[in-house]
């Protein structure tokens, strides 16, 4: 063979050197770029270094393959040779003959080898033959970012490690991803049920509670998903609810009087539901202040009494229940001066010994456990939430099958704080330094039913004071009412409304 | 270099004898070449045209350019086997004595023309066919060989089919080529009634003789083919026979009868002077191809499903090479 068949060989040897290069680095991409995307949507737990080696293998045996396959022997080259340049097969002939003699052959020969000599042999052309093994590569490539781009988002979708990170946290979807519970989720909650154990929370309670938080805790390397993790977390946060909330009395009369149609049932259960005892203090002197005019009929407690019967034996409260007794005692007093014939006098008196001093010394011993019992539970709560990134909108989500009140909040329990509502701060009513006055209410206008506080308070005050001064309120409930409205006018007082 | 200046002068002579035989033959240059290509490979050939067309004026033009003997026997339904071989005569020799001598027949030459082969018995077309394959010829218990180079060109005529006796497979087989000469484009014809005004005489000259076609032939044989060609050469003959499992679908659907082994042969060997004719050293696929229709046509017959389908022999034959894969 001449020259001219050696240059054309060793050009071949490369193109196939080349293209099983581009063949063996694709297949290293499509098996890596594969073993990502599957583990990725599958969540499964393959080290990437496996990954790597079994496509390094691949494209070894895939590149090796290919190179055998391309590589020519002289048989094939010289047949590729009179395919690619037309060459009517006198190259295939030359290499048959090769050691043949004869004048002919060897005429045969030199002509072949002057057609070989005269085709180029430019790099060009195998640029061109390795057309579709660059554009494999480079589909192969596109295909390898792609995985990383998927992988990379995967990991961005994990729960955040950040607890203050709340844009990780309420993004959430429905994407069922991997969990793998942090030191921080560990070392939070640890923190957590420490908190709680020092706690003066009810014992019985707590080791409810504390035995949710340990089970959790123990259980947190078995969660592999986010929806078990997050099904699990939202199930201990309902048990701790559940837990509080049952043992609740102050929740249980509200859970029933709050429909009420008796508005001071309905105001009573409230300011128990907050227990702050300054707002149960208020409603009962404002209750207590309200039920019997003097010179009137017993009718109004009477019925006051029947509601808060009703409510005593529906709500769920057993013998038990602190609240119960107090509730009680005060619905027995009610009946016994509905019963008995007292003067005015009296039956004002016996009003108020029954709601401002026995029932509010009972309800001091029981109002601040469960204050501390709801406090506990709260922090529980959303300690639990904050570690692990659930919002009140899962929490719902997830008990919308559940018929368990218990378990749930109702939404309109009375913030406790300084500034509002039956906050300890001592308020007395709302926060807003304006009230709605429904006869100044017009269409369309807004503004107009709005009207200063201290101006309708100090309409209150004015009527009062004239009824006092006409005598038309008994001394006792003068008492009374001077009271009120001495430390709602305090100055503190104002200026905190 | 011998064999430089043997393939030199084969060029040459193959250029003398197309230029000679272009004085009197105008226009049909692939039956002039196919023919040298018969004559120098060895074959007989069978040219088939409508009456006028210069099917016997090429034959004897050629028998005029090879300087060789030539004999043209017209072939009609009398005529005998030993009108065309020869007989045993008795007779008086010097001394006077009656003695059986052989007188041969008008086969007895180079080059013989045939002409309208078809219009003769089967008997005396049969006479024809050791001639054809072994140039020998057996006469009672006498075997007399014929002189090389031998050649038998035979015309027909595809019309006029009265009176005729259809060449039998056997004799059909014999010739390497069957060419048909087609009638001549309008400036061919303007030249051919040009030519004729002058003179009805054939104008060829002597250029080549009978060791110098032996000389041709030998040079020929020494080309080289591949193997790959060969069994493409084969694998195309092959393909012709319907009964084959193996055979493509065209074959199935449109051949009767397919070709003899000699078909196979006839490609290889034309094959191998059509590339030094063409100034090539060796045997290409291409040769094949170009050689499949004058090999095959005559071997082959269609069916009824191809007459149906208004397709010739040579439409199947270029439907076979399509099929045909190459290695």
């Amino acid at each position: 063979m001449g020259d001219s068949f050696k240059r054309f060989k060793k050009k071949y040897v490369i193109d196939a050197v080349i293209k099983a290069l581009l063949t063996g680095i694709s297949a290293i991409l499509l098996v890596v770029a594969t073993f990502l995307i599957v583990t990725a949507l599958k969540k499964l737990d393959f080290n990437i270094i496996y990954a790597v080696l079994i496509g390094v293998a691949f494209g070894l045996l895939l590149g090796l393959g290919t190179f055998f396959i391309l590589k020519p022997n002289d048989k094939k080259l010289a047949k590729k040779l009179d395919d690619t340049y037309g060459l009517r097969e006198k190259i295939q002939t030359m290499h048959a003959f090769l050691g043949d003699e004869g004048d002919i052959k060897l005429l045969q020969r030199e002509d072949a080898t002057k057609i070989l000599d005269s085709q180029p042999t430019n790099m060009l052309g195998l640029l061109k033959g390795c057309l579709a093994f660059i554009i494999a590569l480079v589909i192969c490539v596109a295909y390898f970012v792609t995985a990383l781009v998927i992988v990379s988002n995967q990991e961005e979708e994990t729960p955040s490690q950040d607890p203050n990170d709340d844009t990780q946290q309420g993004d959430e979807d429905d994407k069922d991803e991997e969990f793998n519970p942090t030191d921080h989720q560990r070392i939070a909650l640890e923190a957590l049920i420490k908190e709680v154990e020092k706690s003066n929370m009810q014992a019985d309670i707590k080791a409810d509670v504390l035995s949710e938080l340990n089970a959790l805790l123990s259980e947190l390397d078995e969660l592999r998903l986010q929806s078990q993790m997050k099904e699990y977390v939202i199930g201990v946060i309902k048990n701790v609810r559940g837990y509080v909330n049952g043992a609740s009395s102050t929740f249980k009369v509200h859970m029933l009087a709050k429909d009420s149609a008796d508005d001071r049932i309905k105001k009573l259960s409230l300011a128990l539901y907050s227990l702050n005892m300054d707002a149960v203090e208020t409603e009962f002197v404002t209750i207590s202040s309200g039920l019997f005019v003097l010179g009137g009929t017993k009718d109004d407690i009477a019925d006051f009494n029947d509601e808060l019967g009703a409510v005593i034996r529906n709500c769920g409260l057993t013998e038990d229940d602190g609240l119960y007794g107090v509730l009680k005692s005060l619905h027995d007093s009610l009946a016994l001066i509905v019963e008995r014939t007292y003067s005015d006098e009296n039956i004002l008196s016996k009003i108020d010994e029954a709601f401002n001093k026995t029932a509010i010394s009972e309800l001091k011993k029981i109002i601040p456990q469960e204050k501390i019992n709801n406090d506990v539970k709260d922090r529980v709560v959303s300690e639990l939430m904050r570690i692990f990134g659930i919002t009140e909108d899962d929490i719902k989500e997830n008990t919308a099958k559940d018929d368990d009140f218990e378990t749930t909040e109702p939404e309109d329990r009375p913030e406790i704080g300084e500034d509002g509502g039956y906050g300890g701060g001592g308020n007395i009513f709302g926060s807003d330094d304006i009230v709605i006055d429904k006869n100044k209410e017009s269409a369309g206008n807004v503004d107009n039913i709005n009207v200063e506080y201290g101006e309708v308070i100090a309409n209150y005050e004015s009527k009062i004071t004239e009824m006092l001064r006409n005598g038309e309120i008994s001394e006792e409930l003068a008492e009374i009412l001077r009271k009120y409205y001495s430390v709602l006018l305090t100055p503190q007082g104002n200026q905190e409304n | 270099m011998e064999n430089m200046e043997k393939v030199k002068k084969f060029s040459e002579t193959v250029s003398l004898i197309k230029t000679e035989l272009r004085k009197d033959v105008v226009g049909q240059n692939e039956i002039v070449d196919n023919v040298i290509i018969a004559i120098i490979a060895g074959g007989n050939v069978l040219l088939e045209g409508v009456p006028g067309v210069g099917k016997t004026r090429l034959v004897r033009s050629l028998g005029r350019t090879l300087s060789l003997p030539f004999s043209r026997i017209q072939f009609t339904p009398d005529l005998m086997p030993s009108d065309v071989t020869g007989t045993n005569v008795i007779e008086k020799d010097a001394t006077g004595k009656m003695v059986s001598s052989f007188r041969k027949g008008p086969i007895f030459a180079n080059l013989v023309l045939a002409d309208e082969i078809n219009r003769a018995t089967p008997k005396t077309q049969s006479a024809m066919l050791e001639v054809m394959q072994e140039h020998k010829i057996t006469i009672g218990n006498d075997r007399y060989d014929l002189e090389e180079p031998f050649f038998v060109l035979a015309t027909e005529n595809p019309i006029e089919q009265d009176g005729t006796y259809p060449l039998p497979e056997a004799q059909m087989d014999r010739f390497v080529f069957k060419l048909i000469m087609k009638f001549p484009s309008d400036e061919e014809l303007v030249d051919i009634v040009n030519m004729t005004q002058i003179t009805l005489d054939e104008n060829a000259q002597a250029v080549v003789d009978g060791p110098t076609i032996l000389e041709m032939r030998q040079l020929a044989s020494q080309v080289p083919v591949i193997e790959d060609v060969v069994k493409y050469a084969v694998k195309l003959v092959s393909n012709t026979h319907a009964e084959l499992d193996k055979s493509p679908d065209c074959a199935k659907k449109y051949i009767k009868y397919g070709a003899s082994p000699r078909a196979a042969q006839a490609l290889i060997t034309c094959a191998k002077v059509r590339a030094l004719i063409n100034g090539n050293f060796n045997v290409s696929y291409e040769d094949i191809e170009a050689l499949a229709r004058p090999v095959l046509r005559h071997r082959i017959k269609i069916n009824y499903t191809a007459v149906n389908d208004k397709l010739t022999v040579d439409d199947v034959i270029d439907l076979l090479v399509k099929e045909t894969k190459k290695k």
